[in-house]
């Protein structure tokens, strides 16, 4: 019970699926039902625990839209924790800003598709 | 709206169990027995008919909404129009429990509603699992309309698409009768698959060894604070939890009952629903069948075999025409069963895995239920002080539980061992939760076979110019604790 009371305390707001419908929100109501949108984020790959759970969060968020773990779509969803971005990384992966849609929510297109 | 729909496939499933075992309506054993079991069952078939309805015709809700209400007043009918025609479970012998002992079992109880309404404010979309298997699920299935196949699209292999759908079914089912998204489906499931089980646990105890035994047994499972826990997280493995009990409870009362083959059917039911729950409810159905006709042949009358072989099927036939159905036509592979035999060789002569999965097992033995002692300690200082006593009409029922659980705890070892993917993970991440799979049926086997608890000091009655002697019943349970 007391440790319940603990977590309840602790509760970090920018993670967990409450941040995420708040952050995703606008996005949602964007995209074409049913689209499939590829994935990019600037999680450090080292964590992979954090990685994989924003990477799920955003897919459940974004239902009934489906994301795949790759840069390889024509659009796609960006998740990042900051503005200040790793413009060589988003280059070399062909990526061009599309919209973004505040709380470093963006959307991105792949140029080579 | 957002809690009438669970409450409707609550009432439904108490009506499925009042039509099999009919009982006066007021406050008893038998009734609670029926409350508890008709959550389970309710939600079962509820879930099914919804998965009937969308693969049938459609995310229509018409359709779905006439479905479920034929099957809540036909429930509704027959439960309540339905003579007695079996024994009523009452109370079996046993001392009376002490003011103390209910005062816990109370506490227990408030203690464990507590971590789960403080768990559900906390996390009210559940823990990890939920979010990207379970609820991930029943999200497709409502916001999906005609594209709700996308809920087993190859693109998200990480969220198991092969699970079957009791739970994304019944949570979808309520959102899209009620049109409204809200987290109260899930919670409210979880809840009714938490303290259903608690519920059957007690009420079968109650009627197999007495109030007490059962009351202790309930304050340890109450007490096991990751079982309210990982209910209030949304995962499946408590409503699991709730199919395994209950079948193995019933059939726990057909030896009890043996003229009154109905308790097999229900159990048949279960073991089927459980199959829907989740994979390992397949695995369960091999190991009660398997554990039940060993059982029988060692300690029953072999002649009962086929009759009650006949009614189990009967029970299990229509949840596992649903998963056959759901497996074949919708589900795609799943990522363990397509191990190459090459590799499953492989990993059956890895030392490694096997020294990791057997330190997993050995210290979730330990840690299980987050007690501040270990609970096998505890429940091996009861064992010390109280001892087994089996009673001849048991020994069926808990050779029954005993092979049962050990050939889940067998198969779901052998899982880690031969199939595919990094073991130290699987096993941290999982172990925990598959054995508070089997948690309840442990419990329900340990009070089943430990001796009556004698908590008051009996009666002495002195005669005068005699030494003094204890009382009939008091000297007749001092003799059969000793």
């Amino acid at each position: 019970m007391l440790d319940q009371v603990n977590v309840l305390s602790k509760e970090a707001p920018t993670f967990g699926v409450a941040a995420f419908e708040k952050r995703f929100e606008l996005l949602r109501k964007d995209l074409p039902p049913h689209s499939v949108i590829g994935y990019v984020s600037d999680n450090p790959i080292a964590d992979q625990v954090t990685s994989q759970g924003e990477f799920y969060l955003t897919q459940y968020t974004l239902i009934p839209a489906i994301v795949k773990p790759s840069t390889e779509e024509p659009l796609e969803v960006a998740n990042f924790h900051t503005d200040k971005l790793n413009e060589d990384l988003l280059k070399a992966k062909h990526l061009v800003a599309v919209k973004s849609y505040g709380s470093y929510v963006w959307t991105y297109r792949n140029t080579t598709r | 709206m957002k809690y009438v729909c669970m409450a409707l496939v609550w009432l439904a499933g108490i009506g499925v169990a009042r039509w099999l075992f009919p009982a006066t309506l007021r406050w008893s054993l038998h009734n609670a027995w029926l409350l508890s079991l008709g959550a389970g069952v309710g939600i079962g078939i509820a879930s099914s008919i919804y998965f009937i309805c969308l693969a049938l015709a459609g995310p229509n809700v018409i359709v779905l909404a006439s479905a479920e209400g034929a099957f809540l007043l036909v429930a509704l009918a027959l439960g309540f129009a339905a003579k007695q025609r079996s024994a009523i479970l009452e109370w079996g012998d046993g001392p009376t429990p002490p003011g103390y002992l209910i005062t816990l079992l109370l506490l227990a109880a408030a203690v464990a509603l507590g971590i789960f309404i403080a768990t559900s404010v906390n996390k009210p979309h559940g823990e990890w699992d939920a979010w990207s298997i379970w609820n991930l699920r029943a999200r497709f299935l409502y916001r999906g309309g005609d594209s709700w196949r996308d809920a087993f699209s190859t693109l998200l292999p990480w969220s198991h698409p092969d699970y079957p759908l009791l739970i994304p079914g019944i949570v979808a089912m309520s959102w899209t009768l009620s049109h409204l998204e809200s987290t109260a489906a899930p919670i409210a499931t979880a809840f009714l698959f938490t303290l259903g089980a608690v519920g059957l646990l007690i009420s079968t105890l109650g009627v197999l060894r007495g109030k007490t035994q059962s009351f202790v047994a309930g304050i340890l499972l109450l007490g096991t604070v990751s079982f309210c826990q990982i209910g209030a997280y949304q995962y499946a493995d408590i409503p699991l939890s709730f199919y395994f009990l209950a079948s193995l409870s019933l059939l726990c009362l057909q030896d009890r009952y043996p003229s009154d083959l109905r308790f097999t059917i229900l159990a048949g039911l279960t073991a089927g629903l459980g199959a829907w729950t989740k994979n390992e409810g397949l695995l369960f159905i091999v190991a009660l069948v398997l554990a039940r006709a060993i059982a029988v042949i060692r300690y029953g009358n072999r002649a009962t075999l086929l009759p009650q072989f006949l009614r189990m099927a009967a029970g299990l036939i229509a949840p596992l025409a649903v998963v056959a159905f759901f497996k074949v036509r919708y589900a795609p592979a799943n990522d363990l069963l397509s191990t190459a035999p090459r590799d499953i060789l492989k990993h059956a002569i890895d030392i490694g895995r096997w020294v990791t999965v057997i330190e997993g097992f050995v210290t979730s033995f330990f840690s299980l239920g987050t007690f501040l002692v270990p609970i096998v300690l505890v429940l091996a200082l009861y064992w010390y002080l109280v001892r087994f006593h089996v009673e001849e009409r048991d020994r069926l029922s808990l050779d029954m539980l005993l092979l049962t659980i050990g050939f889940m705890l067998a198969g779901n070892f052998a899982v880690y061992i031969l199939l595919p993917g990094d073991v130290e993970w699987q096993v941290r991440t999982s172990v925990e939760r598959l054995l508070l799979q089997v948690w309840p049926a442990t419990l329900l086997a340990f009070f089943l076979a430990a001796n009556r608890l004698q908590l008051t000091a009996p009666k002495v009655v002195v005669e005068k110019g005699k030494p003094a002697k204890r009382s009939g019943k008091a000297a007749r349970r001092a003799a059969e604790t000793r």
